[in-house]
């Protein structure tokens, strides 16, 4: 497995609630390292460039909550005036872009092998109704789309992470500065698979 | 909060081996827990100069860390020559003080700072007594550390590991956070811990 990094970044649902500790914590017990790390107020500039408005995202977040209409027999024409997946996602967009700058948040990089869908994983799934329990959403939370969507704002869901290696790198590069991330080694190096082996005269630094 | 006087900001760094025993997390929902506010924050490498100047470096203060080596040795002078090589009290307190260097630089740390009622005080209940092993169960180097004076001179790292720095005083942060964070520094404190605005309430 390569040794990815990925971010993470605590939203302030999670500041305001006094979770970042609790946060933290579930993925420094995964064995996975804090390698950047920042608390920092955003703008909306920061939270267009961070929601990038390609198609396939849109659709995936119009589709989510088409899907948690339907089972909950709610028709969207009435909720949001829409049924085309890609104007409900580019609300949803607006929502979150303001709200990426509601309040100082929690800016992180995480690194480890398979980072990006191990964070994925803890995280648990997008709605934290939906989340199983014993994920940082499952344990949380209780927003779904249908709740949030009719009081016009984004899901409170506590983070976003990177979906993919690709948007991993290209939020890196637009949260932090290549200088503060840094390069280290924890003392579970050797037991989470990033060293090979720990031998007995080499003591780990 | 101008109209609460005990509201106070301290400042906290997480030293390199809090960061590498992965208790970032657990040190920080000790403080959101008890209803501190996280005001700013961020993960560094020291440079030697910003360690070194961490602390006062004055003879007066290197002279006093030789007389408290003596006297965890109860003074006896062999032992010290024993361990450390020199009995000199200023020679001790550079060697302590260079060594305190190579701890806060020994790997990346949180800077933080911290902001609630009384919160230096509070902070320094929460993180204990600088000697972990006298610190009370329930706080930070009681329930993560064992590490000693003595312990630390026998196994070649001078200084004990302590896992946080801690404020001694509302001036001291103030100083502090000057010193750690500099033209970075950028208050953000003007939210709410919505699970404690209960405490700012009027009735």
């Amino acid at each position: 497995m390569k040794i990815e990094k990925t971010v993470v970044i605590i939203k302030h649902d999670g500041v305001a609630r006094g979770l970042m500790g609790q946060i933290i914590k579930r993925f420094e017990r995964a064995g996975l390292k804090l390698v950047a790390l920042e608390f920092l107020q955003s703008s909306t500039d920061m939270g267009a460039a961070h929601y990038v408005a390609n198609e396939k995202w849109l659709k995936t977040v119009g589709n989510r909550t088409l899907e948690d209409y339907k089972t909950k027999g709610l028709d969207p024409m009435v909720q949001l005036g829409t049924d085309d997946p890609i104007r409900i996602g580019t609300i949803i967009r607006e929502w979150l872009i303001e709200y990426m700058a509601y309040g100082p948040v929690l800016a992180m990089v995480w690194e480890g092998p398979g980072a990006v869908s191990i964070v994925r994983k803890l995280i648990g799934d997008t709605r934290p109704a939906m989340a199983l329990p014993g994920t940082i959403r499952g344990d949380f939370g209780l927003d779904s789309p249908d709740l949030a969507n009719s009081q016009k704002r984004p899901m409170y869901n506590l983070i976003h992470a990177s979906g993919e290696i690709l948007e991993a790198e290209q939020e890196m590069e637009l949260w932090f500065d290549k200088s503060e991330i840094i390069d280290y080694k924890t003392y579970s190096n050797h037991y989470t698979g990033v060293e090979k082996k720990m031998t007995k005269d080499k003591k780990p630094s | 909060m101008e109209k609460f006087p005990s509201i106070e900001k301290t400042f906290v760094m997480i030293k390199p081996d809090g960061v590498k025993r992965g208790l970032i997390g657990e040190i920080f929902s000790r403080f959101e827990r008890i209803g501190l506010k996280l005001v700013a924050a961020r993960m560094i490498i020291a440079t030697e100069e910003q360690a070194r100047n961490n602390y006062p470096g004055t003879d007066e203060w290197l002279i006093n860390l030789g007389e408290k080596t003596h006297s965890n040795y109860n003074n006896d002078l062999a032992a010290i020559e024993a361990d450390m090589g020199i009995t000199d009290k200023l020679k001790i307190g550079h060697k302590i003080h260079d060594s305190l260097v190579k701890y806060l630089t020994d790997g990346p740390i949180i800077i933080s700072v911290w902001e609630g009622n009384h919160a230096v005080q509070v902070v320094r209940k929460l993180a204990g007594k600088t000697d972990p092993t006298l610190a009370d169960v329930g706080s930070i180097r009681g329930d993560f550390g064992f590490d000693t004076p003595q312990f630390a001179v026998k196994s070649g790292r001078i200084v004990f590991r302590t896992l946080v720095h801690i404020s001694d005083s509302p001036s001291e942060a103030e100083r502090e956070i000057k010193h750690w964070f500099g033209e970075k520094y950028e208050y953000l404190g003007e939210y709410d811990r919505i699970d404690y605005t209960g405490m700012f309430e009027m009735w």
